[in-house]
Formats: C-alpha cells, structure tokens, sequence
C-alpha cells in the first residue's frame, strides 16, 4: 500500500469512544481484503488505526476507475454526513491519497445480515432475530423519511450488525432527496443510476417508471423483500430473468415467507406451483423450498401479516416506517428477553473471533478466508 | 418480408366470395377484430413495446433494457425509406455521429445503436421521454403555457443550448416538438437531423445551410443570406419557441412559405399584450432581425427574467393529461413471452366495438363522473387501436361505403 501524503477534504468525525480518526492514510495499517464494492470500482478492507489500535472498515475507491460512479460517492459522502441516528452508518472520515478514496467507518463484527444468510443461516435467521434486525431497519427508515430521504437501496447487503447486536443501514450513495430540484413535488420519477444492482428489492412502482412517480413507501417494500431474504435465507426472485421478475411485481404476485403453513400447499400442486397459487413463482424458484427443516417450522401470523403489508402493490395503502413500527411483529420485540447477538449465537462477530489471539493479523486473515467473500453483493457497504 | 405488420388481420365473410360485383351489406356483427398481439421482441438487449410515434424518417416504440429494466425509447428506421429523403440517410448519420459525443441532461442521450443488415434497419436507442412540450401545449387550454412553468423548461432550454453551442454544436431546428420532457420535467433536447457540427478549430460559427422548420427560422435564412452565424439562429428559434409557449401564437405567420418568409424578413415584431415588460424586453431581445444585434445566450441566460423567481400562479399544465399515467406497454409483451397467451386472446365484433362507442360518446356528454369507467386502460385502448386491425385491401370484393 503506497504510503502518499494525504490531503483532507473531509471534516473528521468523533468516534463514539472519543478517538479521533486522522484523514490520513498513514494512521491505517491495512490488514485484509474483505470484498469489493461498488462493481469493482473499490474495496473494503479491514484495518486497525494504529493510534488507537482498534480495527476499522476502509472503503477504499479507485478513482482513476470511477466514472459517472465518483457523483454517487460524493453524494453519498454529503448524505451519511448529514445524518445523526444509531441505525444509520456513519464515517469516521474521508479523504484522498493519491489516486485513492478513502473512507474510514467502524468495522461491523457481524457484517452483514446477507453474508449471515450465506454463511451460517442458509434457510433463513431465526425469528426472534429477523424481528429484531426489522424493528432497527424501520428506525433508521422512518429517521430517513423524516428528512425526505428515500434510501432506495434496502437490501440484506445494506444490513450492517456490529458486535453489540447494534443494526446499521449503509449503501446511500444510492439514496434520494424528495422534492431535491422541485420543492413541491412529494414524489420522485428518477430510476436510480445503479437500480441494476437492486432490482430485486425494487419496488414496482419504481420500475414502473410513469408519471405517479414513487415516494419512501418505496423503502417499505424492498423492507418486505429483506424479511424474505433473511427470512427464507434467499432473495425472491433469485435466478430468475429480470424481465420477469418485473412481470411478477406488476401483476402483483407477492412473494412470501416459506413455512409449514405456505411450502406443503405448494408441494401439493406440484410444478405449476407458483403460477395456481398466485403467490409468486418467480419468487421463488428457491432452492430452499425441498429443505425439511422449512417444511417443519412455522413463522408467526404476525410475520405473515408485516410482509404482506409491506409489499401491499398499491403504494397508497401500504404502511408507513413509522406505522410499521406499531406492527405486532414489531411490537413482539420487547417481550424478548435475549439480545440479537445471543439469537444469532453461535455465530461470533469476527472482531471477537480474533481477539484472542490479540492483534494477530494472520489469524483475522484465516477466518475471514474461510468466509469465502468473493461475491461482492455480500459485502456491499 | 415484413415482420412487423401484425400477422392476425382477419375477416369473416359469410355471404359468397364470387359476387364481387356487387357491394355486399355485411352485418357489423360479423366483422370480428382481432387485437393487436404483442408479440415479444428483442433488439440486443432491449425488449420492444407499444409504438410511441412516427415521423418520416421511421417510427419510435418504446423498449425496455432487460438488464436495467430501465424504460427506453428506440427510433427504428429503414434503409430504404431513408434513401427516398433527401439527405436522409446522411442526416441519420450525422445525428448518430453528434449524440455520441454529446452528454447532458437537457440533450437527449443516444444509448446504443444497432444495424439489421438483412433488414436494412437502423435502431437508435435513447432516452425515454413522456412527452414534449408540442403535446402539452396542443393539449393546453389556450395552446400556451403558464408563464412559471415556461420559465422552467425554457431556462432548461438555454442550459442545453449553452452545452450543445460549447461543444461546437448548432440545432437549427429548436421548436417545442423537439424538446422533449422526462417524467421527471426534465427537458431534453432532441431531434438532431439537421444539426450541424461546427469546425472547432476554425473559432467562427458560420454556417450556410438550415433545413429547420420554417416557422422558427431567422430572417438571414429567411431572406437566403449565403454565410449567417449558426448560435445566432439558435437564439432566434429559441426566441420564437419562448414566444409561443408564452403567448400561444407565433411570431410570424403567412399563408404560404414565400409570405411567411418575407414576413420574418420584413415585417416588425408584435409582441403580445398580455406579456410582462421583462419577457417583452428578453423576446425583443432573442428576435432582434439583424444578427449581430440579436442578444447572445449568454446574455439571454444572465437576463432578468431568465433568472427571477416566477410565482406559481397558475395551474400547471401536467405531463400526462387528464389521468394518463404513461404506464410503461412492456406488460403484455412480457406476459406473452412468460405465459400462455393463447387462452387470452379476446376477440370483438365491429358491433361491440360501436356499442362501446357510442356509450363513450353518450357518457362524455353527460356528467363528467361517469366518464371514470369509460376511461380505463381497456376500452381506451379498444377504442383507438381497431382501425389498424382491419384491412379492407385484402377483399376484393368489398368496398369501403
């Protein structure tokens, strides 16, 4: 790693501990690639601020490789600047080493609530969890809208969890301002430059592209798309063509969470299953739908009921952040007496995993190699 | 070979084929239309949709790009039509060539373009556009816009130009039906057949032809000056599409092209009454005959009225009309290609097609209420697609009465 001096163009922000983070990339040693972002224009890495010893996430981009993306890191920057809530993220700092962009954010123990799926969850987190990763979402949500942000981009990926259980929302770069160029309009018509990356969690409304144009309620639906995909351990519509994926939203075939109470009726049509049920092929051409252990449990008609309405077509009747955190499902969360980390058990945060070993490189290296991290959508901060 | 014609044209005919003498009463109820299928098509990447205009040099559909799903609009022209333009298949070159390197929001993109050899057709694809501002104003009560709103799309306008005019690019040809607007009011300049791009190096922006559309030339094309500069004509048109969007009337009329020209080159400027001082000064400005004195567009866009606040005073003439949304048409392509579109095949009768005529035409006279129902995407489509269903060049031995 080339060692350039650095210019700062960015204020530094005060950790939560009080440590302050240096624009400077001589304050980094950088440990270990953890995946790349962005389509390849960069990679996060996990490092530890030498001054305070603690390990952090550096999102570093290439800018001689980014193009049109550069507006959207910017933006991205500008936006997570502005924000102050415990559910969205927040930098540490940023600037530029030579021909790089580094921005430096606190490194999330659990990673993402996708790599949690892909690694140890495949059917699906357990609810108590899922419930708990909702209710967070839903904060930082109704914290965006309150100030006309749609976030745009909600999706497992998106999902941070740090070591405390703590659930953090990134990935604004992809968010929008309401009313950003007209004060009066209370709805957006752009289609987001990166949509290709999201359009499984894409509301319909936004793909529909017309002139009703989409709000926040956008958000509420990719909410539901999320409690599938962390619910049922893969996104709906995996693998299957984008083009029918859209005919399946527009029609308004909704996907749903796999139990005992939706797979077995399936099973009993047969192939034609998702086309007679109406209740969303395409969603689900899954994988997970054969596994016994899907067949035998059974999620709350709560759970039911959150994602059902959040991906309501209509974006009218469907509910609010902030109604949605009054859902049952939601309100189930208070009666809990565990922690997410405990449900999430026995997955360990990697910070924890290494820590007995103190500050061993090489070990952070080989736990992080045995979660094969090639697939850039696990890790997209 | 011609694919696109649809192929389910039918009728039937009861009575006997060999009387082609006589002129056959045929009951309308068993002339039986077929609707339009959709037949799912790809064009590289992009799966066609409903036709969303045409014009001489081709038709434009919409498309959609799969890997996107972003809504697209593509201009497919064929070879052999364009021989039969003059200039027709260098002009489409000469646009192909300038979109290219072109980039900014106020100028239509231009995404991807293919050739069909053994077609001999073009594809261009651009950027998806609801409307223009020659919809809106036709469609707008008075034919013009109110004044806020014309603000908005002309300084639109002046930013696009100013780009276009940076990079050594002359329109000759701005007029509201070349200004197109997304479905987020952005407003796109389009339409560059006709443009010219300038020699860069020779710092002079002469030029000697324009093929624009007449009622938007300047007086030096008008009156057939041999070397005129190209921003300038610009400014002009641009002028003359601020007056119209404004006033709802053109500068300059005539009966014909030699009356309407020597108007431009002769006549004085009339300015509306009804417009404010400030827009008066800015289009006296913009129409001014003689070149040199016409205002620049960097004057034009540091002028005052360019640059005021307009308040929203008057209703806003909306992009998609009374309640069209613009949905996007991709729908029923993907359902024929997804599912089993056989068994949605409906048929009609030309007596059910007049029933729901006449219906449409009894309810739009009542109460606006009522009109709701006759509005739905269905019959709307019903009743504005049949004609093109039917041909009647097929039987010989009926005729049109």
């Amino acid at each position: 790693m080339s060692r350039l001096k650095s210019e700062s163009f960015a204020l530094e922000l005060r950790s939560p501990s009080m440590v302050s983070f240096e624009a400077s990339s001589d304050n980094y040693e950088i440990w270990s690639h953890l995946g790349s972002v962005c389509g390849g224009m960069g990679a996060v890495w996990v490092a530890k601020h030498k001054p305070s010893k603690k390990y952090v996430a550096i999102k570093i981009y290439e800018l001689d490789k980014c193009g049109d993306e550069l507006e959207l890191i910017q933006h991205e920057i500008r936006t997570v600047r502005q924000l102050r809530h415990p559910n969205i993220i927040q930098y540490m700092t940023s600037f530029t080493a030579a021909q790089q962009l580094w921005i430096i954010m606190p490194f999330l123990g659990y990673t993402s609530a996708s790599r949690l799926v892909a690694t140890h969850f495949s059917e699906g987190l357990p609810e108590p969890a899922l419930a708990l990763i909702v209710r967070e979402i839903l904060q930082g949500l109704s914290y965006l809208h309150s100030k006309n942000i749609i976030h745009r981009a909600v999706r497992g990926s998106h999902i941070l969890i740090d070591s405390n259980g703590r659930v953090i929302l990134t990935g604004l770069r992809h968010s929008v301002m309401v009313g950003d160029n007209m004060r009066w309009q209370k709805t957006v018509h752009c289609y987001p430059p990166q949509a290709r990356y999201n359009l499984n969690w894409a509301s319909p409304e936004l793909l529909e592209q017309d002139l009703y144009g989409y709000n926040e309620r956008s958000d509420i639906y990719s909410v539901g798309i999320v409690v599938c995909e962390l619910g049922n351990g893969e996104v709906p519509y995996r693998g299957i063509p984008s083009t029918l994926m859209l005919l399946e939203k527009l029609e308004d075939r909704v996907p749903f969470l796999y139990d005992a109470s939706t797979v077995p009726q399936i099973a009993e049509n047969g192939q034609g299953w998702g086309m007679a049920t109406d209740s969303g092929v395409g969603g689900s051409v899954g994988d997970n739908l054969t596994s016994l252990a899907i067949t035998q449990r059974l999620f709350s008609p709560a759970a039911h009921d959150l994602v059902a309405l959040a991906l309501t077509r209509c974006p009218d009747q469907r509910p609010t952040a902030d109604e949605l955190l009054h859902h049952q499902f939601v309100r189930y969360t208070r009666k809990l007496n565990g922690t997410l980390p405990q449900y999430l058990h026995p997955v360990v945060p990697i910070t924890q995993q290494t820590e007995i070993g103190d500050s061993v490189p090489d070990l952070l290296e080989e736990s992080l190699d045995q979660i094969s991290l090639n697939d850039e959508v696990t890790w997209d901060f | 070979m011609e694919r696109d014609l649809p192929s389910d044209r039918f009728m039937e005919l009861d009575a006997g084929d060999d009387d082609a003498l006589l002129i056959q009463r045929i009951d309308s109820n068993e002339i039986i239309y077929c609707p339009p299928k959709r037949k799912y098509k790809l064009v590289g990447k992009y799966v066609m949709g409903d036709k969303l205009g045409e014009g001489s040099y081709g038709k434009v559909k919409e498309c959609l790009d799969s890997t996107t799903l972003q809504r697209r609009a593509i201009k497919i022209m064929k070879r052999k039509t364009l021989r039969r333009i003059p200039n027709g298949d260098q002009n489409v070159q000469r646009e192909i060539r300038l979109l290219r390197r072109l980039r900014h929001h106020n100028v239509i993109s231009l995404y991807d373009v293919y050739h069909n050899e053994a077609k001999g057709k073009i594809y261009m694809v651009m950027e998806f556009c609801v409307t223009g501002l020659q919809e809106m104003l036709d469609r707008s009560k008075d034919k013009k816009l109110p004044i806020w709103q014309a603000n908005k799309y002309f300084v639109q306008l002046v930013e696009g130009l100013e780009y276009l005019h940076s990079r050594g690019v002359v329109h000759k040809d701005i007029k509201p039906g070349n200004l197109l607007l997304t479905s987020d009011n952005m407003l796109k300049i389009s339409d560059f057949g006709v443009a010219e791009q300038l020699d860069v190096l020779a710092g002079k922006d002469e030029i000697t032809t324009s093929q624009g559309s007449p009622l938007f030339q300047p007086p030096e094309v008008a009156g057939g000056a041999r070397v005129f500069s190209g921003f300038k004509v610009d400014v002009w048109s641009a002028g003359c599409t601020l007056y119209n969007l404004t006033s709802g009337k053109y500068p300059f009329e005539g009966e014909n092209m030699f009356r309407l020209f020597e108007n431009i080159c002769e006549k004085p400027l009339v300015m509306p009454e009804e417009l404010d001082p400030v827009l008066k000064t800015l289009l006296e400005g913009m129409l001014r005959k003689e070149p040199s004195e016409r205002l620049s567009l960097n004057l034009v866009k540091s002028h005052d009225w360019c640059c005021k606040k307009h308040p929203r005073t008057e209703e806003e003439v909306s992009l998609g009309g009374d309640d069209d949304r613009h949905s996007i048409s991709i729908v029923p392509y993907l359902r024929s290609n997804y599912y089993d579109s056989e068994s949605e095949e409906e048929l009609f009768t030309e007596h059910q097609l007049n029933e729901s005529r006449n219906q449409a035409e009894c309810k739009s006279e009542m109460s606006g209420t009522d009109l709701q129902e006759t509005r739905g995407a269905h019959t709307k489509r019903r009743r504005r697609k049949p004609t093109s269903c039917i041909s009647v060049k097929s039987i010989t031995s009926c005729k049109q009465s």
